[in-house]
C-alpha cells in the first residue's frame, strides 16, 4: 500500500489534481469561516458591485456576496457529486455481484434492464426524470442515481464473472462457504480499486452533468448557492459583469480536471502496463 | 575458387539503453556470407539474433543502437548510409522475411497490394497491371497454385503457411542480392516448415542470392544452410561449415545444439 | 431495442408521482377541480388499464402520431418535426468540427510526441473535457458577440450564426477525439506490420498515411459515431444557451410545464437517433475492415 501511494505521489497529474482538490474541499467543509458575507444575504443596494476588499469577487444581482457564494457552493457541487457517486457505486456493486455471481435469469433480466437503459442518451434520461420528478436537488440526485447505476453495474458484473472463475474463489465454494460471505470476502476486495478507478474518472461527469441540470433550473434551487446555477442567474449580466459567469465556470473547470487528472493517475497506477495517463475512449 | 563475400558484417556493437545506462546485447559479431550461399545463425532466444536481423536493416528499435562495426554490402557500408539511401537498399537488395507473416502482413490490403506498394516505392515504373503480372509470376515461382487469385486476397484468407511462401515472393520480387529470414518457419507446422525451406533453398540457388537464415534449430538449419555462426549472449562462440559444427562442436553451448538437433532426428 | 424503449418512455411518465391529468390541466391553465381532473382522465383515456392505455399509445406512435401538446395543443410529431432541421443542422456542424480539428491535431500530435506541441495537447485535451458547454458558450458569445461584434449574437439562419453553437457543442468531443486519435496512433506505429513495411523499403509517408492512419481511424470512427448520440444530447445545454430554435429548447420547455406527449416524443425519437447513430458506426466499421465482409457472417468485433 505505501508503494502504492508513493507510486502515485510520483506522476504529476496526481498531484496536481489532489492538491487542488484537497484546496477546494477544506474550502468547502471551511466555507462558514472563510466566507466573508452570509451566501444567500440579498442587499439590492450592493447589487452587481465589481470587486473590493469587501468583497473580493464582487457582488451578484442580488447584492450577494461572490465569493461566499463560490465558497458555499463547493459543499453542494463537489458534496453532492460525491454522495451520487457513493450510492451508485453501492447500488451497481449490490446489482452486478448479484448478477455477475448468480448468472441464470436472475443475470439475464438484469442485463436486459440494462441494455434497454443504455439505449437512452444518459443525459436526456436524467433531465427528463429530473423534470418529472419536480425541480428540487432531491429529485436530482435521485435522477442521477437512476441514470448512472447502468453502466458500472455491467462493467462490474463482467469483472465479478472474470473473478468467479479464480482458483480460491472456486475453491470457497467447494468448501461450502456462504454465497454471500463469498461475495462480500472474496469478491468485493478485489474488485474495490477497480470501482475506485471509475469512480474517480466518471466523478468529474457527474459534477458536469449536475452543473448542467442545475444551469437549466432542475437542481439546486434558489437562494441555495450552487456553480451551475450561478452561472445560469448571471447570464443575463455577461456584457456588463462577465466576471460573474467567470467565476464559478472557472471552479466546475479546476474541479472537473482535478478529478479527470486524479482519476488518470488512479488508473495508471493501478495498471502497470499502461503508461502516461491518457485521456483515451469517451 | 569461392565466390567473394556480398554482404560482410565486421565487429557490429549493439547497445540497448536501459534507464541511463548502455547495455551491450551485441558484442564484435562477424559475419560473412558469399552470393547463393546460406548462412545459418543459431542462437536460443533473447541472444540477440532477431537485433542483429534489425541492425542489418538498420531498423532497430528506438532504444537501441549500433555503438561500433561495419554491415558492407558488396562495398557500401550499410550503417553510414543516409536513412533516405537506406530506404531505397532495404527491399530492393536486401529484403527480410519476418518471422509471423500473420501480423507481419496490413490485415486491410490484399496480396497484390502489398506487391504493388513494394514495388512502386522502389521505382517500378511499370503500369499496374505489368506489376500485378510481375506478382503472379514471382508467386508461381515459389510454387503457389492459382497464383492469379491469390493477389486478390486478404492475408488472413490464407493459411500460415502459404502466406509465408507469399512473403517469400514479396521479398524475391525486387530480386535483391541478399535476404533475411528471422525465423521463418517458427509460426508453422511441420509440414508447412520444409515447404517454406525448400522454397528458400531452391529460390537462393536460382537468382544467386545469399541469405541469413536465423532460427534456434540447428537441426532445421541443416537441412538448408551450408556455413553457421552460433550465437551465445550477443557473441559468435563458433562459426564454420555446418556439417563440421555438428560433427565436432568445440564449445559447450554448440555441443547442447548440437545434441538437442541429434535427439529429434 | 426500440419497442423496450417505447416501453420505457411510457412508463416513465406513469411512474411519476404526478398524474397526467393534473399535469394536462396545469398546463392547459385549467384550474384542478375534483370534477376537472376525472373529465381530463376521461379525455386522456387515463380509465383504462394500462395494457390497454400501452398498447392504444404505441399503436398511435407507430403510425407517427403522439397526440397533441397539452401546452400549445398543436399535433407533437409536426412540432417535433419543425424543430428537428435546427438541431440536426447544429449536429452536424458539430461534428464537421470535429473532424476538422481533431483528425490534424491528433495527427500532429502523436507525429511530434513529447515535444511541447504534444504537451499543449494534452492539456487542451483536459480543459476540453472539463468544460461545462454552457458555460464556454456563453464566454465565447461575451468574445466573438458582445465585445468584438464579429459575430451574431443569437438565433439561427445565416452560417454566422451556427459557428459559435455549434463550435461551443464540439468542443470537448474534439479534446477527446483528438487525445483518441493520438493514443490509437502510437499503439498502431508499433505493431508488427509497420516495421515490416519499413523492412520493404516503404516510404515513411506510405507507412503513415496509408497503413498507420487507416487503423488508427477504427476507433476514432467509433466514437465520432458514439458522439453523434451525445451531440444531440448535448444540444439541449447549448441551444438554450444561444437560443437555437431546435429540439433541445422546445423540450427543456416541455419539461418545465410537464408537457407529457412531447417528452415522451423527444425521449423516443432521440432514442431512435442514438441507436441509429450507432447502426451507422457499425456499417462504416465493416467498410473500413475487410475482415469483416470477406468473411460473411462473422462475429462483429
Amino acid at each position: 500500500m505505501r508503494v502504492f501511494w508513493r507510486n502515485l505521489w510520483k506522476r504529476h497529474e496526481a498531484r496536481v489534481g489532489g492538491i487542488i482538490l484537497s484546496l477546494v474541499l477544506l474550502a468547502a467543509l471551511f466555507a462558514p469561516w472563510l466566507a466573508p458575507h452570509d451566501p444567500t444575504a440579498i442587499d439590492l443596494s450592493l447589487k452587481l458591485q465589481g470587486p473590493s476588499w469587501d468583497y473580493p469577487l464582487g457582488t451578484d444581482h442580488l447584492g450577494r456576496c461572490v465569493l461566499s457564494r463560490l465558497l458555499y457552493g463547493a459543499q453542494v457541487s463537489v458534496g453532492v457529486a460525491v454522495l451520487v457517486m457513493g450510492v451508485t457505486m453501492l447500488l451497481s456493486l449490490a446489482i452486478g455481484l448479484l448478477a455477475g455471481y448468480a448468472g441464470g435469469w436472475i443475470d439475464a433480466v438484469l442485463m436486459r434492464i440494462c441494455d434497454v437503459l443504455l439505449a437512452f442518451p444518459s443525459l436526456v434520461l436524467a433531465l427528463v426524470l429530473a423534470g418529472l420528478l419536480g425541480q428540487g436537488l432531491f429529485n436530482m440526485i435521485l435522477a442521477l442515481i437512476l441514470v448512472q447505476w447502468v453502466g458500472y453495474a455491467r462493467i462490474i458484473r463482467g469483472l465479478v464473472m472474470e473473478a468467479r472463475q479464480r482458483l480460491y474463489v472456486q475453491y470457497a465454494r467447494v468448501a461450502g462457504t456462504s454465497p454471500l460471505r463469498i461475495m462480500t470476502s472474496h469478491l468485493l476486495p478485489g474488485l474495490l480499486p477497480q470501482v475506485m478507478v471509475l469512480a474517480s474518472l466518471d466523478l468529474g461527469s457527474v459534477i458536469l452533468s449536475m452543473a448542467g441540470l442545475s444551469f437549466l433550473g432542475l437542481g439546486a434551487q434558489p437562494p441555495t448557492a450552487e456553480w451551475g446555477g450561478m452561472i445560469s442567474d448571471s447570464k443575463a449580466y455577461l456584457l456588463g459583469h462577465p466576471l460573474l459567469m467567470a467565476a464559478p465556470g472557472f471552479m466546475i473547470v479546476l474541479v472537473v480536471m482535478a478529478f479527470n487528472l486524479l482519476g488518470d493517475a488512479l488508473q495508471d497506477s493501478f495498471d502497470p502496463t499502461r503508461q502516461g495517463g491518457e485521456l483515451d475512449g469517451a | 575458387m569461392e565466390p567473394e563475400a556480398l554482404l560482410h558484417v565486421q565487429d557490429l556493437k549493439v547497445g540497448v539503453r536501459v534507464g541511463k545506462r548502455m547495455k551491450f546485447v551485441i558484442e564484435e559479431v562477424s559475419l560473412m556470407i558469399r552470393r547463393g550461399e546460406v548462412l545459418g545463425l543459431v542462437g536460443e532466444s533473447g541472444s540477440g539474433k532477431s537485433l542483429i536481423c534489425a541492425a542489418l536493416l538498420g531498423l532497430l528499435p528506438p532504444a537501441a543502437d549500433v555503438q561500433a562495426g561495419q554491415v558492407l554490402l558488396e562495398s557500401i557500408d550499410l550503417l553510414r548510409l543516409p536513412p533516405k539511401r537506406l530506404r531505397q537498399i532495404r527491399g530492393a537488395q536486401i529484403a527480410f522475411i519476418p518471422q509471423n507473416p500473420m501480423t507481419a502482413c496490413n490485415p486491410s490490403l490484399t496480396i497484390g497490394q502489398h506487391f504493388l506498394e513494394t514495388l512502386r516505392a522502389h521505382g517500378n515504373s511499370g503500369s499496374k497491371r505489368e506489376r500485378l503480372e510481375c506478382a503472379v509470376a514471382i508467386l508461381e515461382q515459389v510454387g503457389l497454385p492459382r497464383a492469379g487469385q491469390i493477389v486478390g486476397l486478404y492475408p488472413f484468407e490464407l493459411s500460415g503457411g502459404m502466406l509465408q511462401r507469399v512473403l517469400i515472393a514479396l521479398a524475391a520480387v525486387l530480386q535483391p542480392k541478399v535476404l533475411v529470414a528471422d525465423e521463418p518457419t517458427t509460426a508453422l507446422d511441420p509440414d508447412n516448415q520444409e515447404l517454406v525451406l525448400s522454397c528458400l533453398r531452391n529460390l537462393c540457388a536460382e537468382h544467386k542470392m545469399g541469405m541469413l537464415l536465423v532460427s534456434h534449430d540447428l537441426h532445421l538449419l541443416s537441412r538448408c544452410a551450408r556455413q553457421t555462426a552460433v550465437l551465445h549472449t550477443g557473441r559468435i562462440v563458433e562459426s564454420g561449415l555446418l556439417c563440421d559444427v555438428m560433427r565436432d562442436p568445440q564449445h559447450a553451448f554448440t555441443r547442447a545444439l548440437v545434441n538437442a538437433a541429434v535427439s529429434k532426428v | 431495442m426500440l419497442a423496450a424503449a417505447s416501453l420505457v418512455t411510457f412508463l416513465l411518465v406513469h411512474l411519476v408521482p404526478v398524474d397526467p391529468a393534473e399535469a394536462y390541466l396545469q398546463a392547459s391553465k385549467i384550474p384542478v377541480t375534483p370534477s376537472a381532473v376525472a373529465a381530463a382522465r376521461m379525455e386522456l383515456g387515463l380509465d383504462q388499464p394500462w395494457a390497454v392505455q400501452f398498447a392504444n399509445w404505441l399503436w398511435r406512435v407507430l403510425h407517427a402520431d403522439f397526440g397533441f401538446s397539452y401546452l400549445s395543443r398543436q399535433p407533437v410529431w409536426q412540432e417535433m418535426m419543425t424543430h428537428m432541421p435546427a438541431t440536426l443542422e447544429l449536429t452536424a456542424a458539430a461534428i464537421c468540427w470535429v473532424m476538422m480539428l481533431a483528425l490534424p491535431i491528433g495527427i500532429y500530435t502523436a507525429l511530434k510526441r513529447g515535444t511541447l506541441a504534444d504537451q499543449a495537447g494534452r492539456l487542451f485535451a483536459y480543459i476540453g473535457a472539463s468544460l461545462p458547454s454552457y458555460w464556454i458558450g456563453y464566454l465565447l458569445l461575451y468574445a466573438f458577440a458582445l465585445r468584438w461584434n464579429l459575430l451574431p449574437v443569437t438565433g439561427s439562419g445565416t452560417f454566422a450564426h451556427l459557428l459559435l453553437p455549434s463550435f461551443t457543442l464540439a468542443l470537448g468531443h474534439i479534446a477527446i477525439v483528438s487525445r483518441l486519435l493520438r493514443s490509437t496512433l502510437l499503439e498502431e506505429l508499433n505493431k508488427p506490420y509497420v516495421l515490416y513495411a519499413r523492412a520493404r523499403g516503404l516510404h515513411e509517408r506510405t507507412i503513415f498515411w496509408r497503413h498507420v492512419l487507416r487503423h488508427a481511424l477504427a476507433p476514432v470512427v467509433t466514437a465520432i459515431g458514439m458522439s453523434a448520440g451525445h451531440l444531440l444530447a448535448g444540444a439541449v445545454l447549448v441551444e438554450n444557451v444561444f437560443a437555437w430554435p431546435g429540439l433541445g429548447r422546445y423540450f427543456v420547455t416541455a419539461v418545465f410545464s410537464r408537457d407529457y406527449p412531447v417528452i415522451q416524443c423527444y425521449v423516443l425519437l432521440l432514442t431512435a437517433m442514438f441507436v441509429g447513430a450507432n447502426l451507422l458506426v457499425d456499417v462504416v466499421q465493416i467498410m473500413l475492415n475487410p475482415r469483416l465482409h470477406a468473411v460473411k457472417g462473422g462475429s462483429r468485433r
